[in-house]
Order: structure tokens, then sequence, then C-alpha cells
């Protein structure tokens, strides 16, 4: 422990060493080769444009992909909670936060007698399928519907890719979308401002994950505070609405409701 | 003293004006500290990932901050280099004294923090616009993206005051180095020893108060007012002590 602190110390030794020898001898070495008032002008030049750049760039560009209000998060968590039973009790039209992403209609042949679901090859997170008997004869209908996905208060619904979905003679495939990744960059106020708004220095030092491990669902009526750190991860599922005279072979699909 | 005619104002005057074109490098280190700086964060301060089934979710952060603490250590050093001997010797150019070079090293240290602070801040604004242009706006979440113009002059002022302490805290080591060179161990030692201490502590240590009487300031005036006590004591302090190796050498 006292031996990995002395190196600690030895690099932050070396590293201030350097640093003074730059500073020192920085303006000696640019000297030689431009002048350095020109330098310092163009530097401060950049700034200046910077700022008036930052204040003429489309906010609502910006803005497109912001993070929600507490409404938002309470419609996502409250869709999530009743998704499943409104599916079934097919009162999903009526519950607020629900989106049906993609859906696809096949026709299938009079001959058959079976329709055999299958997950593609990839099936590191299978879809959850869920069955209807109540489809027209001879017709598979499928819908894929989502709940409103809220991480870290941002709404990537819009984003969330379906599964595909394909009849190859009697084989129903549903191959799982492939890992989807969000990637965000949010910016913290300067200490120098936060320093004296001591409300919001407490939001962003609860905006700060680094120690949290868990991931917050919003349950209803609970109070959101807009920390960042709540998220409603929604519920994804394939409906299908099958023929009452089609038997169904689901096995190998692990995701069946 | 002083030569017929010349008031000590007129001299500091004439030395100021002098170091600010002989100290130019100084400046130019500072760019070059502040270009790392911006570097540096624009690969982000700290991440933050989050996933369920095939869905990832990855928050990057970034912030300014790093921008101006790489500042305040310039502003740290720079101060510690105006009290070396290669430095006190370009005041020989002028007729003054200890005390008009002190007053006048001041005044230009004062002058670098306006300036560190100035362009610290919009280092953090360039910063911005970088990653505009990098990451597309899309993947831009908008808190605290824009800056307003009150919110630029604060960060300014607040970063000013805090490299004005730095300055001070960097004048005031460098003299003591200046006048017994074995405060170039002594103050290392004491720096890392506190550190080490306190970070070993759970308790709130003497050095929790004083960092926090600055830093947990959450009033500007207040803030204003402690940080000019804390420098006029620094700055003073050195002025006192200077005399001292005046009487030495």
């Amino acid at each position: 422990m006292i031996g990995f602190q002395i190196i600690n110390i030895l690099i932050i030794l070396v590293v201030i060493g350097l640093f003074i020898l730059f500073i020192k001898h920085a303006g000696q070495y640019i000297q030689t080769r431009i002048r350095l008032s020109w330098l310092l002008g163009a530097y401060l030049a950049v700034l200046i444009i910077s700022f008036l750049l930052l204040n003429v760039l489309p906010q609502e560009e910006i803005m497109a992909r912001d993070r929600v209000g507490e409404e938002e998060l309470e419609i996502a968590s409250r869709a999530e909670t009743d998704f499943y039973s409104a599916l079934e009790e097919g009162r999903l039209a009526q519950l607020e936060g629900v989106y049906r992403l993609r859906s696809w209609d096949f026709e299938l042949e009079e001959k058959e007698e079976w329709l055999l679901i299958r997950s593609g090859d990839r099936d590191t997170s299978p879809t959850t399928v869920i069955i209807n008997r109540d489809g027209e004869p001879g017709r598979v209908q499928a819908r894929y519907y989502v709940t409103k996905t809220i991480i870290r208060e941002v709404e990537v619904t819009p984003e969330l890719v379906p599964p595909q979905v394909l009849l190859e003679g009697n084989r129903l495939i549903v191959e799982a979308p492939e890992r989807q990744e969000f990637e965000v960059a949010s910016f913290q106020r300067e200490f120098v401002l936060r320093q004296f708004s001591p409300e919001e220095s407490e939001v962003q030092e609860q905006a700060q994950p680094a120690e949290r491990t868990t991931v917050t669902t919003v349950e209803e009526g609970q109070r959101i505070h807009s920390t960042g750190d709540i998220s409603v991860f929604g519920e994804q599922a394939l409906y299908l609405k099958v023929p009452e005279n089609i038997q169904i072979d689901d096995s190998g699909f692990s995701k069946l409701r | 003293m002083f030569s017929t005619g010349n008031s000590l104002l007129e001299t500091v005057k004439k030395q100021y004006n002098f170091k600010l074109r002989l100290y130019m490098n100084l400046f130019i280190s500072l760019v070059v500290v502040q270009v790392i700086a911006i570097l540096f964060t624009a690969g982000g301060t700290g991440s933050y990932g989050t996933g369920t089934g095939n869905i990832y979710f990855y928050e990057k952060f970034y912030s300014s901050n790093i921008i101006i603490a790489f500042t305040l250590l310039w502003a740290f050093f720079a101060a510690v280099l105006l009290t070396t001997r290669d430095y006190r010797d370009m005041d020989f150019v002028f007729i003054g004294n200890r005390l008009s070079s002190n007053i006048s090293n001041m005044g230009f240290l004062v002058t670098a923090s306006l300036a560190g602070g100035f362009t610290a801040v919009l280092g953090g604004v360039l910063l911005r616009v970088i990653l505009y242009y990098s990451l597309g706006p899309y993947n831009i979440l908008s808190d605290y993206y824009f800056v307003s113009l009150g919110d630029l002059s604060r960060a300014v002022l607040a970063t000013f005051l805090y490299l004005i302490l730095a300055c001070a805290l960097g004048y005031f080591c460098g003299i003591l180095v200046q006048l017994s060179k074995a405060f170039v161990v002594i103050l290392p030692a004491l720096f890392f020893g506190t550190l080490i201490t306190v970070s070993a502590m759970e308790e709130a240590h003497l050095v929790d108060y004083v960092f926090n009487f600055i830093v947990e300031e959450s009033s500007f005036t207040l803030f204003l007012v402690k940080v000019i006590f804390t420098a006029a004591i620094l700055f003073g302090s050195s002025l006192l002590l200077s005399n001292r190796l005046e009487v030495r050498k």
C-alpha cells in the first residue's frame, strides 16, 4: 500500500517537474518559428468564434433526443406494468405508452395443419411471443408491440429495432434483433458554477452514477426526481394471431407465453 | 531607493508593462496546457453504461473541469516561476526595488489569472463545438450544453478568483523556496503527507475545513471576500518574506 503510494507520488512529481520545465521553456521554442502574439491572437479568436458558433447552432437538433419529464416516465412505468395483462385482455389500444413497431401478415397454405414457431440463429435474447387463437382461417398475423423504453431519462423507443419474422412453409421464424447500442453525450456544469447553486450540485452528484449499480424502475405513484438515473426498460412482445384449427409446435422456442 | 521623479506607482506600472511583453512565453504555455486539456477532455471525463436484453445504453460525461484544473496548475507553477532567480534578475532592467518588483509581479499574475479564467471557460465552449461536429447533434443531450452570456461571465469570474488563489499560493511557495532551498523538499513532503493522511482519515480534518472554506462557499459575495482575504494574506506574507530575502542576499 505504502509502496503503491510512493510510486504514485513519484509519478506525480515527475509530471509536475515536466510541467514546470514545459511552462518555463514553452515559449522559447515557439518564439523561433512564429510570432507569439499571433499565436495568442489566433487562439483567442478561435475561442471567441466558438462561443458565437455555439449560440447559433440549431438548438432543436440537440434537443431532439433529450431527457424526458416526470410525466413521460410515469406513462412508461404504467405501460410496462400493465402491458401483458392489457395484451391478453385485448385492451392495448387503451393503454398509453404502447407502440406497434411493426406488423406482418402471412398466408398459410391450405394443407398446413401445423405451425412450427422457431427462433432464429441469434437467440441471445429471444423475443417474447404471445399467441391468440382467434386468427382468421389461413392467415397468421404478427404484431410487434413495445412500451416506452426510457433509459436514464432518455427515450429510445422510436429507435428500437423489431425482430425479423418470416414464414418458410409452416415454419414461423422469429429472429431477435442484434444487440442495439445507444450512445449519448451529456455535459456537466463546471464546478465553478455548480458551487454557487447547491441544489443543482446535489442533483448532479446523484446523476453521477459511478457508485450506483442498480437501475431504478419507477413504480406507480412513486415520485420521480430528475437525477438522470431513472430507467424504464419497457416490455416488448410479438403478438401472434393464429387460426384455431392449426396446431402449434413451439419446441425450441423458450420465450412463449 | 527610487530615482528622482519616479514614484513607486510609475515604476510598478513600467515594470508591469515590461513583464507583460517579456513573460509572453508563459501565455504560450497556457495555450498549450489548455489545448492538451481540451484534447484530454474530448474523450470524456466519465461514462456510465446500463442495459437489458439486447439493449445497451452508454452515456459519456463531458465537462470543462479538467481544462480549469489544468489552468489552475499552470497558474500555480507560473507564479512559482516568477519568484525564481532567472525571472527576478529581469527586474533589474528597471530601476526599482523588491517592493515594486513584487507588486508588478502580482499585477502580472492578476492579469494572467484573468486571461486564464477567460480562456479556460471558453475552452469548455470550444469543446462543446468540437463535440457537436464530431459526435453529431443527435447524440448530445442539451443539459448544460448551451452556455448563456450570464453563465459565461459568472464562470469566468469564479475561475479568475480561483486562479488568483492558485497564483497567490504559488507565489508564496516560490518565495519560501527562495528563502531556503529546504522548502523544495519540505513543501512537497507536506503536501503529499497531508494528502495521504487525509485520505486515510474518515473524520473531517483541519485540511477539510481549510479546503471547504473556499470550495464549499455557496454565496458568491462571501466567496469573493474569502478569496480576496486569502490572496491578500498570501501575497502580503510573500512581500514580507521577500524583504527578508533582500536582506539575506
